[in-house]
């Protein structure tokens, strides 16, 4: 797996199980084993690191 | 909009809130990245991959939203920095004979020269957002080197360019353009890094050039050639007789040796110039 497929199957997850990574958790994650990619999404998904219930990052994605 | 005869200027709070996406209105979907061959992970089986995109360019890259708005700390660097002015090529459509009118975007008010600033905001801007404090690229001409270490410049990042060794050599006020802005200029291949070290070991006279192969290979030793590039270099034609026209230029843009110049190469100690015709035109590839 490279970085760009890490990153499709981030973006997977979060159309998925409706959630939106903050790019910088991402960029500073240390994702070198699927437990700790587990964590990632279980971390945001319960919104512990606030990016869910502060909304969705203003990336500018507009439908 | 004020126009100036064919010239159509936008102002500051026409510049556009939003990005377009050609991904929305594409007859077929685009397929996913494909996964990585075993060859070209292979060196790096041990290491796990870290995110070198934000995941907001990322989505922006494959989202099917046919609109993107640009976060206002970009629209407002647009707004400083653009709109360039459109332009009507009334001469080009009156040589086509076309009714169709026929508009483009003149980037040279740019101070990087053309429309990179466009990309290079944003990213630096996301980037900046991740927690990213320095970019690293490379850059050829320098356009690209200019346009990203004016764009780290406001969002107070450090930007370090790798610039093509001949490049660098050559137009050196880019390379000042890049420092004013608070950039490190490198040039590439350089000491700094384990690929350029050993480009360095193989050739130390490489200029960073993909055809860096092609230009050391062909040697011009005949004055007539010799002062016919030169002419054609400074803009004043080529010399009748001279001996280019007659062995032309081929259509891959290569200057062919000839037999004499063959000959000759087997001197190096006889050799003055390298030379390199590409799409640009004439240009000194090194000296020696």
């Amino acid at each position: 797996m490279d970085s760009m497929t890490l990153l499709h199957l981030l973006v997977t997850f979060e159309s998925e199980f409706g959630f939106e990574l903050d790019d910088e958790d991402v960029m500073n994650a240390n994702l070198d084993t699927v437990r700790s990619l587990v964590d990632l999404v279980v971390d945001v998904a319960e919104g512990d690191r606030g990016a869910v219930a502060a909304g969705p990052a203003n990336d500018g994605l507009r439908g | 909009m004020p126009v100036t005869g064919d010239v159509f200027h936008l102002d500051k709070d026409q510049a556009p809130t939003h990005w377009y996406n050609v991904l929305a209105d594409l007859p077929f979907e685009v397929p996913a990245p494909r996964p990585p061959l075993a060859r070209d992970t292979g060196a790096d089986e041990a290491r796990a991959p870290r995110p070198q995109l934000p995941p907001s360019l990322y989505r922006q890259s494959t989202g099917s939203g046919r609109f993107v708005e640009i976060p206002e700390p970009v629209r407002s660097e647009y707004q400083r920095r653009r709109p360039t002015p459109l332009y009507r090529a009334t001469g080009l459509e009156r040589a086509l004979d076309t009714p169709a009118h026929i508009y483009f975007k003149f980037e040279g008010t740019s101070p990087s020269g053309s429309h990179k600033i466009n990309t290079a905001l944003p990213q630096a801007y996301y980037y900046s957002r991740s927690g990213v404090r320095e970019m690293v690229t490379g850059t050829g001409a320098g356009q690209w080197g200019t346009a990203l270490a004016t764009a780290c410049h406001p969002y107070g990042m450090e930007c370090t360019v790798f610039r093509m060794r001949c490049s660098y050599e050559q137009k050196p006020y880019r390379g000042t353009l890049m420092r004013l802005n608070g950039a490190q200029v490198v040039k590439s291949p350089s000491t700094l890094t384990e690929a350029g070290r050993a480009a360095l070991w193989e050739n130390p006279r490489r200029t960073g050039q993909p055809r860096d192969r092609q230009c050391r290979g062909h040697r011009v030793r005949r004055p007539p050639v010799r002062r016919a590039l030169l002419h054609r270099q400074q803009g004043r034609g080529n010399r009748p007789g001279a001996g280019v026209r007659a062995r032309g230029r081929p259509r891959d843009g290569r200057v062919r040796r000839s037999p004499s110049a063959t000959a000759q190469a087997r001197h190096p100690l006889q050799y003055e110039r390298s030379w390199s015709v590409g799409p640009g035109g004439l240009r000194t590839v090194s000296l020696r």
